[in-house]
């Protein structure tokens, strides 16, 4: 009974998401749906060391630019095709998170939290100042599309199909592995660290692997990003970008992927539906998060689990 | 040899300045295990209040304009530590204890936004020129920062030896608990430090008038590499603080004068991941090492 | 009786503090030994050089004639030596049964990329860490608890959560740093009872412990450290008449009774 609500219920919405762009004819609504969707792939990525290992990562921005320049500068430069260049970007995540995993075997809490803060800033700032190869401020300019065959994926509503099967393929990926002996692991180490060594686990293995699943999602939401806009520069990967993710994760509650959704839809619709805010907004909406990270600590998935707990247990009172 | 002293005195000021910050957010995370992210934009605040309301609107001498600044950044500073500092000092997580001090930078950011606008603006006659002292020239900005961070020190050594509160404030910072049970009320210590901690921003913020002109992003690179100091001395400490912070100006401004002008922001970076790599409790040992 | 851990000449320095000294000991297999001494005789220290917790200054620690100097905790647990904790150290925010999985974890081999494309062994790897966690919960009497939180859990039941999660990789020595503090007596006897049964297993068990009943009921072999060094090794009843102990430790009442 529950388990076949659970399938209708998702049967529904990949309907629902599968017919949107007939819904929304708005160019620029499609536009802010894929970066949302984006918002999605990197915010998971963060999700697995912030939220599941609670380890402080305020590098999201430097991960996201060497993943989008990796990719951009590829297309551009090598004229290489864009499905060559993601796996690169992949490749790329995999070396960062190499370089950032180890350091946080000897580290942790703040010291962690600016490491990763100070990487995000070199990163940026070689960037903008190597202007041979990334234009430096000026950015990179005419990353093109993907292409499927002879296909090309231009314009909003095709590659809103494709960053809907990213996105989809990147969050079954996620929830099996969390829901798998690593996620176990991975959540263990932030409850103790020597009582997971104690049980046998090389710490560093589940450390570096955590890390390398972060900067692999951060880098290709990265890359995503660059096809996406066509035009990437240093300033889309300031510590802003970081903060913006952080309060995604936030919002939509640590260490659960349902509200890694939630959080990035949030972050990234409610400013368009909040236009009448106009210079108001950013202010209004980061009183609403400092308040609510002291109220309300779990995210609002906690609110809507709570929600669901009441009225399933009111039903069954019904039923009774 | 000349351009030599010349950096070095450049260093030397800036490397005041680092100092100046790492105290700043130092004296927060000891009375109470907070790191500040938001100090930044404590000195930005610091410097609108001063520059664009009492200097520029109310046209005050720069003499009563100073004391009113540091008086209001004090009242801003209890304020935020009794409405923000304290609910987020007692909860458990430390991811949201950062968040909760990064969405107030958001906010203090949006906040002067809308209050003096976007566009950046400048003194125009306040501590212009150098003094010529033979070949080298001291610009009069880095002789004022180092008079006031050797009057901060002064004053900050004598409250930590001769002050009720002082006194305090050094008990809090070796051992919570303890302290409290020894009668020291934390939350009014986090309170006063808050203020205090606002007071030095607000120093900090008008003496980098001059340097940076006043803008929304004047303090960005200021705020990090006072962290960078903080860690390279040894965190959690005070005279790590201030080893730190000339450190990592001395060694930014000889750079400048050896390597690319536009690497120089990234010296400090370096020196921060390379100490948290290979010394991670910094140059002074620090025992914060959590 | 085969010597499975034998100890020789450990010592352990913080800074100028002698915490563990020349310190030599030989645990015999088949064996429950206890480490008892006053406090800060340095019992923990100890427990915690041979689980790799603390690397020793000097001095060496063989498990079955193999080093374990240098051998971080992971690799020491793994080769079966696994520890419990003073202050029992849980995940909070795991199930009592996913608790009990961690402690498998390391003896699970299915691959990441196996994990991710193999739905079938993964499934079947689950399914048996499951189980096997299921029977250690059944074990130590936690089966009917395995979906609760831990956090809700009385004292005496998260140590025997710890037990059970400890009994996850079929250990051959178990290091208990004392077990029975901080229970009511009659968790003390449950304890007791669980002990005596995971040894008739066929686990050795080595433990840190200042009650006394636990001790002199439960133990087959005593050491005694006073301030670092060991003063006296024995069977309970030599133990209890041993004068050096009686002056360090046990005191004059204790002297009566036996």
């Amino acid at each position: 009974m529950k388990k076949r609500t659970k399938v209708l219920l998702l049967t529904g919405l990949g309907l629902l998401l599968a017919a949107l762009p007939v819904f929304i004819t708005n160019a620029y609504a499609i536009i802010v749906i894929n970066q949302t969707l984006i918002s999605i792939i990197v915010l998971m990525g963060l999700n697995f060391i912030t939220g599941l290992m609670g380890q402080m990562n305020l590098g999201t921005a430097g991960i996201m630019a060497m993943g989008a320049y990796t990719s951009a500068l590829l297309t551009t430069k090598l004229s290489m095709s864009p499905w060559v260049a993601l796996i690169s970007a992949v490749l790329m995540g995999c070396i960062l998170g190499i370089g950032l995993g180890y350091p946080s075997l000897r580290i942790k809490g703040i010291y962690l939290a600016l490491t990763t803060l100070g990487f995000s800033e070199i990163i940026r700032l070689v960037i903008n100042n190597l202007v041979d190869i990334t234009g430096g401020p000026t950015g990179v300019r005419n990353i093109p599309c993907f292409k499927l065959f002879s296909y090309e994926i231009k314009g909003a509503v095709p590659y809103y199909y494709l960053l809907l099967i990213f996105v989809v393929v990147m969050i079954v990926i996620a929830l099996r592995i969390i829901h798998s002996k690593w996620g176990r692991a991975i959540k263990a180490i932030k409850d103790n660290e020597v009582a997971v060594e104690a049980c046998g686990i090389k710490l560093s293995t589940i450390k570096i692997f955590a890390f390398t699943l972060c900067c692999v999602y951060g880098c290709i939401g990265g890359a995503l990003y660059g096809h996406l806009i066509g035009y990437i520069s240093p300033t889309d990967f300031s510590v802003d970008t970081t903060i913006r993710y952080l309060m995604m994760l936030m919002i939509g509650g640590i260490g659960s992927i349902p509200g890694n959704v939630i959080g990035a839809v949030v972050v990234n619709v409610l400013p368009e539906a909040l236009r009448f805010l106009g210079n108001y907004y950013w202010l209004i909406f980061s009183i609403l998060i400092l308040v609510s990270s002291v109220l309300l600590p779990n995210g609002l998935v906690s609110v809507i689990k709570m929600i669901y707990s009441k009225v399933s247990r009111f039903a069954v009172k019904g039923e009774k | 040899m000349t351009s030599f002293f010349q950096l070095l005195l450049g260093g030397i000021g800036m490397g005041c300045i680092y100092c100046l910050v790492a105290i700043e957010y130092t004296l927060i995370w000891n009375a109470s295990g907070l790191v500040n992210f938001a100090h930044d934009k404590f000195i930005m605040l610091g410097a609108y209040i001063f520059a664009g309301t009492l200097v520029l609107k109310l046209n005050l001498p720069i003499i009563l304009a100073v004391p009113i600044a540091l008086f209001l950044m004090a009242i801003f500073g209890s304020v935020a530590a009794m409405g923000i500092f304290n609910p987020l000092s007692r909860l458990n997580s430390n991811i949201y204890a950062v968040m909760g001090t990064i969405m107030l930078a958001k906010i203090l950011g949006e906040a002067t936004r809308l209050i003096w606008g976007p566009a950046p603006f400048n003194l125009p006659s306040f501590v212009k020129g150098a003094y010529k002292l033979g070949e080298v020239s001291v610009s009069k900005v880095y002789l004022l920062i180092m008079i006031a961070t050797i009057a901060i020190l002064l004053i900050i050594e004598f409250m930590f030896k001769k002050t009720k509160v002082g006194i305090a404030m050094r008990c809090v910072a070796e051992d919570k608990t303890a302290a409290s049970l020894m009668g020291v009320n934390v939350n009014k210590n986090i309170t006063f430090t808050v203020a205090l901690s606002g007071m030095i921003c607000c120093v900090v913020g008008i003496l980098i008038i001059p340097v940076f002109n006043v803008s929304l992003g004047m303090s960005t690179m200021i705020g990090l590499k006072g962290f960078a100091a903080g860690i390279v001395g040894g965190f959690g400490s005070i005279p790590g603080a201030i080893v730190g912070g000339l450190l990592i100006g001395i060694v930014e401004s000889l750079y400048s004068g050896v390597g690319p002008t536009v690497y120089r922001d990234v010296v400090a970076f370096v020196l921060l991941i390379g100490f948290l790599l290979v010394k991670p409790k910094g140059i002074l040992n620090s025992k914060a090492s959590k | 009786m085969a010597v499975i851990l034998e100890i020789n000449h450990l010592t352990k320095k913080f800074g100028g503090l002698t915490a563990v000294n020349d310190f030599s000991m030989n645990v015999t297999d088949d064996n429950i030994h206890a480490l008892i001494g006053p406090n800060g005789s340095g019992k923990t220290t100890t427990i915690n050089m041979i689980s790799g917790v603390l690397e020793a200054t000097s001095g060496e620690i063989l498990y079955k004639g193999q080093s374990l100097i240098g051998k971080s905790s992971d690799e020491i647990s793994r080769m079966g030596i696994v520890r419990t904790f003073q202050n029992i150290k849980l995940f909070d925010s795991l199930s009592v049964i996913e608790n009990a999985m961690v402690g498998g974890h390391a003896f699970t081999n299915v691959k990441m990329t196996e994990s991710l494309l193999n739905f079938k062994k993964r499934a079947e790897e689950e399914k048996m860490l499951r189980e096997k966690a299921e029977e250690a919960l059944n074990y130590v009497g936690l089966y009917d608890l395995r979906n609760e939180n831990v956090k809700n859990m009385p004292y005496g039941k998260q140590k025997m959560l710890e037990l059970g999660r400890s009994l996850m990789s079929d250990p051959k020595v178990l290091l208990l740093d004392e077990p029975a503090a901080g229970l009511t007596p009659t968790e003390r006897m449950e304890l007791m009872h669980m002990l005596e049964k995971i040894f008739a297993k066929g686990v050795n068990l080595f433990l840190v412990e200042h009650n006394m009943d636990v001790v002199m009921n439960l133990c087959h072999q005593i050491t005694v450290l006073s301030f670092g060094v060991k003063i006296a090794e024995n069977d309970p009843t030599g133990i209890q008449n041993d004068p050096e102990v009686i002056k360090a430790y046990l005191g004059e009442r204790y002297n009566k009774r036996a």
